[in-house]
Order: structure tokens, then sequence, then C-alpha cells
């Protein structure tokens, strides 16, 4: 083709873009004026005086609720790589069922006052063939005292951190096996939360933990700390700071630790999560360090894009990477919800690595397929399935 | 000679940039006057909001929120009603930022107040009042009918960028309420489209009744038609009581969110 004639196509392109540009644009102009020729008059109401805060109408005072799940799964794989002369060698097979049934109480009694409980059964055939007892998932109380002061007091869960995929910055995390003093005093000590909580066999005060953190926003920007002390454990610090630039949040925490025992460790995440309407993409760098050196790096990926192909299918993706020894593990998903209450589940996991390093050895853990008891854990490569039905009533 | 003209052009220079001067002070105190009718600064407003997103080809989602504003501290708090599955989750705005609260992950999420409201082309920030005086200057005006509303028209250019749109066009009927808005990019190319056809006065401020949302960046061909997603905004039962100030703090949100 001569110069002319591509200077006369890029012309022709140009032209026709600009044309349909400005074709949409035109198209644009003067939308939604149909609505102002005989638009409804403008009234004067009066105040209605409604309590809009009391979003729980009388009949819901008091509610009882909860939910049936039943899990049912299976798994084809092998726990070593395959060998291609004997395709069996290493292969396995696993399947399991399991059930679930959570009651839940909310009471509430005035605006300022109420009570949270949710039970929980489970019926697993490959341990007992029965429904076990219930236990407490959650029982608390919330007070509020003179329109400052906030308490939530019993069993429930509180979490710390910014992490997605590695979340060191969680201290909290087992703060839900057992009770807890929550107070914050928002009136006078604006961010400030304070918490006191047993974890295990609490047989005195030294048995509990005490913490408190600190939320501020400064120019935008999420700042954030916090401070947990237990007499066996010692002191851990946590930092964070958040920032949303063009539209991703950017963050990172660092978690500091000064044991009972002198010694001196930290790690930390930095990460970003970005949004659109359909998409979800974030990802983390993760590192630690104790006072000889860096001991730890991994990186994550995570993806997850909702109605593929304008189907009702959920498609997701997580890649998690081990700097310090080369191991990692990809897992590719989907999610599909066929009929109401019924969800199926399709995942891809391969666990690439030496034996002995981080990820071999770790495997893959979900939640809800280690109920299951044949999740993905021990697998380098396989392929699982589950379904789920959930009631909710 | 000389001298005349001169002293011709300059008084032409002077008249032209005094007639520019009256006319930025004249579309700036309009635009004061647009906010003050719309700020409830002497106390709290609440009201119901009915939030319908109609997709381009067809679906539509409905989403009721009960909305808690005090303009003069410049905070918000929304609690969804609708649908069952999301009723108590909430938002809480403090100055430009945004609290969402997770009742699942039992986490409160820092982010910005430009995004959209549960996936719709209403924005988290229009549940703000307007503050154009603030935000924005006027670069043009001129007067235009539309529909049966005599209205001023002020092309505005962003003072600031916390705003969600860096050009904005109104559409000002004689009373001073904003009827139409259109936003645009930098660049100049429409993203929304909103009207706002109608208002209701509670006490001596105004509140829109209704107001339609156009985004011009979800559309479909649909029999060779140009069909944009369409959010139509239902405003109701407005309240002035006043309410605790601890209904605009994370730990109220998290106590009414489960």
């Amino acid at each position: 083709m001569s110069k002319s004639r591509y200077a006369a196509a890029l012309a022709a392109i140009t032209f026709s873009a600009a044309i349909g540009a400005f074709g949409q644009e035109e198209a644009a102009q003067g939308v939604l004026d149909e609505l102002f020729d005989q638009p409804v008059s403008d009234t004067v109401v009066s105040d209605t005086g409604i309590d809009h805060t009391d979003i729980y109408g009388p009949d819901e005072r008091l509610v009882f609720g909860g939910y049936f799940r039943a899990l049912g799964g299976a798994i084809a794989g092998y726990r070593d790589w395959p060998s291609l002369d004997d395709l069996s060698d290493n292969f396995d097979l696993g399947a399991g069922v399991v059930a679930e049934t959570v009651v839940s109480i909310d009471a509430r009694p005035s605006s300022i006052a109420s009570i949270h409980g949710s039970f929980g059964t489970k019926f697993d055939p490959a341990s007992e063939f029965n429904w076990g007892k219930f236990n407490i998932l959650e029982l608390y109380g919330d007070y509020i005292l003179a329109d400052a002061m906030f308490f939530r007091v019993g069993q429930f869960e509180s979490v710390w951190g910014q992490g997605r995929i590695f979340n060191p910055g969680n201290l909290m995390d087992d703060s839900d096996d057992s009770f807890t003093i929550r107070a914050a005093f928002p009136a006078f000590l604006k961010g400030v939360t304070t918490y006191a909580f047993g974890s295990g066999d609490v047989q005195s005060t030294e048995d509990l933990s005490y913490a408190a953190k600190m939320d501020l926003l400064v120019l935008d920007t999420y700042l954030s700390g916090g401070l947990l002390y237990r007499y066996a454990d010692g002191y851990a610090g946590l930092w964070s700071i958040k920032k949303v630039i063009l539209g991703a949040d950017l963050f990172s925490d660092v978690v500091v630790r000064y044991s009972a025992a002198d010694e001196l460790s930290c790690e930390g995440i930095a990460g970003f999560f970005k949004e659109w309407d359909r998409l979800r993409l974030y990802g983390e760098y993760y590192v630690a360090a104790t006072e000889s050196g860096l001991s730890d790096q991994k990186l994550g990926l995570a993806l997850g894009v909702k109605d593929i192909f304008k189907t009702k299918i959920d498609f997701a993706m997580k890649w998690e990477q081990s700097l310090d020894d080369g191991s990692g593990i990809w897992i590719g998903g989907i999610t599909w919800s066929p009929l109401k209450y019924i969800t199926a589940n399709i995942g891809l996991p391969v666990v690439y690595g030496d034996v002995g390093t981080y990820y071999v050895d770790t495997g893959y853990v979900d939640t809800e397929d280690e109920d299951l008891e044949v999740g993905l854990d021990g697998y380098r490569v396989g392929l699982i399935v589950t379904l789920l039905m959930k009631i909710s009533f | 000679m000389k001298r005349i003209f001169t002293l011709i052009a300059l008084s032409i220079l002077v008249g032209g940039s005094s007639a520019r001067a009256q006319e930025s002070a004249a579309s700036a105190a309009l635009l004061r006057k647009v906010d003050s009718l719309v700020a409830f600064m002497d106390t709290d407003v609440s009201a119901e909001y009915r939030i319908e997103k109609r997709d381009p080809g067809g679906s539509t989602s409905i989403t009721v929120a009960a909305m808690f504003r005090r303009d003069r501290t410049n905070q918000f708090l929304i609690l969804i009603l609708e649908p069952v599955s999301d009723k108590g989750k909430g938002y809480l705005k403090e100055g430009d930022n945004l609290w969402l609260y997770d009742p699942v992950g039992k986490s409160f999420t820092f982010t910005s107040a430009k995004e959209r409201f549960q996936n719709s082309s209403f924005r988290n920030s229009d549940f703000n009042r307007f503050n154009f005086s603030g935000d924005y200057r006027a670069v043009a005006n001129s007067r235009e009918q539309l529909g049966k509303f005599s209205c001023t028209v002020l092309n505005l250019e962003a003072r600031n960028d916390r705003v969600s749109f860096p050009k904005v066009k109104l559409w000002i009927s004689d009373d001073g309420l904003v009827r139409k808005m259109e936003d645009y990019s930098l660049s100049g190319q429409l993203m929304r489209t909103t009207a706002i056809p109608s208002y209701q006065k509670v006490g001596s401020r105004w509140l829109p009744l209704s107001m339609v949302i156009v985004d011009h960046l979800k559309f479909r061909s649909i029999g060779g038609k140009m069909e944009y997603e369409r959010t139509t905004v239902t405003i109701s039962n407005p309240s002035l009581n006043k309410l605790p100030d601890s209904t605009y703090t994370k730990e109220y949100l998290e106590k009414v969110s489960r």
C-alpha cells in the first residue's frame, strides 16, 4: 500500500470514528428532556417526624432465623505429579458430605440495647452418624450508654488488618472462641476501640489479651494503629495505611511482635484492590523478618469475574508464590447457581515446588471444603466439584 | 486620532472584562443560591430512598435505603433496607471518605465516596447536599427553555479533584433549583445525565422528589436503538428529627448492620 493510501485509510478511520463518537454524543444530548414537559409540580410536604433509625419494625423486635446447609463434593487428582508411564500412579479419589444447621436469634428491645446469638450443629457421616451438640457460634449484647459509649460483650469475632490473601494484621484472629469485652467512645475518643478478651482456657487475668486500636483519616488517607498485649505472648503492634488512588485501594499493614522472651519479629503486606462492575482484581506482597533477617516472602494475585460471557457463571482465579523456596499454587474455579438454593463449584488447583517447600507442604485449604474432609490438601493437581444447598429460614 | 482609537479600544476591553466579571459574579451568586436551597444546616435530615436500576435491555433491581444527613458536619449514614439479603448493610461518610461495613466479614472498608451506590448510576456522593459554589466555578452561561422551565444554563469546571466529575452543565430554573445536570469527563465526554423534574419542600429547604439518571457509559444497541442504563431515585418520608451524634459513627453502623 502506498503512503497516500495509508493516509487515506487513516483519514477514513479517523473520520468514521469521529462521526461515530459525535453521533453517540448527539444522541445522548437532550436525553430525559421529555420529563420536563409535564412534570409533577413541586410540593410542600410536612415533616413526617419518622424515626428512620428504627429500621426494624415492631414485628422484628424478636427474630428467629438461621439456615440449613448441605455440602457434597468429590475430588479426583494426583498426590504427586502424574507419570506418563503409569497414569494411575499417585492418582486418588475422594468424596464427602456434610450438613449444618445454624439457628440465630436477634432481640432488639430498644434502640440502645440488643442481643444477637447464633448456634450451630453439624452432621458429618464420616465421623459420627448423627447430629452433634449445638455450639455457640456467636452470642453477644450491644449497649449504648449515654449516646457516647458503645459496649459489646460476649462471644464474637473481631477482625483487624486489610489483607485479603495474606492477613498478618489480624491480631484478633483467636478472639472469637471465647468472650470479649469491647468498648468504644466515639463522642470523646473518636476512632478508638478497646478490647479485653480471653482465648482458650482462661484461669486468671494473665490469660486475658488486652488490645486497643485507633483509626484516623488524614488528608483522605486511612491510618490505623493497634496494640495487643498478652502476658504469655508479649506485645504485638499493627500499623496500617490505605489510600484510594484512581479508584484503586493501595494499602499496607506492618506488624511488629516483641515476645515475652525478648524476641523481635515483624511481618507485613503491601497490596492493591480494584473493583469494576463485574471484575475484582487484587494483589499482595507479604514479607516476614526476624532479628536474623528476612524469613519469608510471598506474592499473591487474585481475580474474580462475575457473570462471565453474560452467563450466570462466575469465574475466579488465585495465584500464590513463595519467593523463598519457589513453590506456589494456582487455582482456577467457577461458581454457578442453576437453581434457587443450589450452588455448584468446580475448582482446579495446581501446586508446584519441591517436596518440603511451603506450598507443597501446606497445599490448598478452603474453609468450605475443609468441612468436607476431602479438601485439596495434599494434592499436586486435582479437580474438585462441590454442590451446596443452602436454605435460609 | 491614534489616541482616540486607543481610548476606544481600551474602553471596549475594560467594558468587556467588567461585563464578564459581572456575569461571573452573577453565576457565583446563583450557585450559592442553588446550594443554600438544598442545605439543611440547622438540623439533620433523613428520608427513604428507593433506587430502581434498569439495565439496558431489561433487568431491573431495586434497593431501598434509609438516609441520614447532617450537612453542617458533612456527614451521612446510609442503611440498606431492601433487598432483604442486604438489609442492615451500611455506609458512613465522613468528609470525602466513606466507610462500608461488611456484616459477613465483620470489617469496615475505607473507600472513596465517588463510587457507585449498589452498582447503580447513583453515586455515593449523590447522597450529599449540593456544593456547586465550593467545588466548581462557572465558565459560561446562557438561557434555555427546558420543557415548562425557563432555565439558566451554567457550564462549570471543578476547582478541586475531590468531585466525581471535572465538568458539569447545570440547568437551573428561575426558582434556583437544579432541574437537569450533565456530567462530563475532563476530555468533554458526556458521562451521565440527571433529571430532577420535581422537588419537595421540607421545612424551609428542598429535597428532590424524584431523580432519573442515565449512564452514558452503559448502553446497548437494542433493535437499532441505543438503550442506556437508567436509574430512578424516589425520595419519600422526609424527616427533620434531630439525631444523636452517635448515629454518625462506625460503632452505630456496626450495631445495626447484622
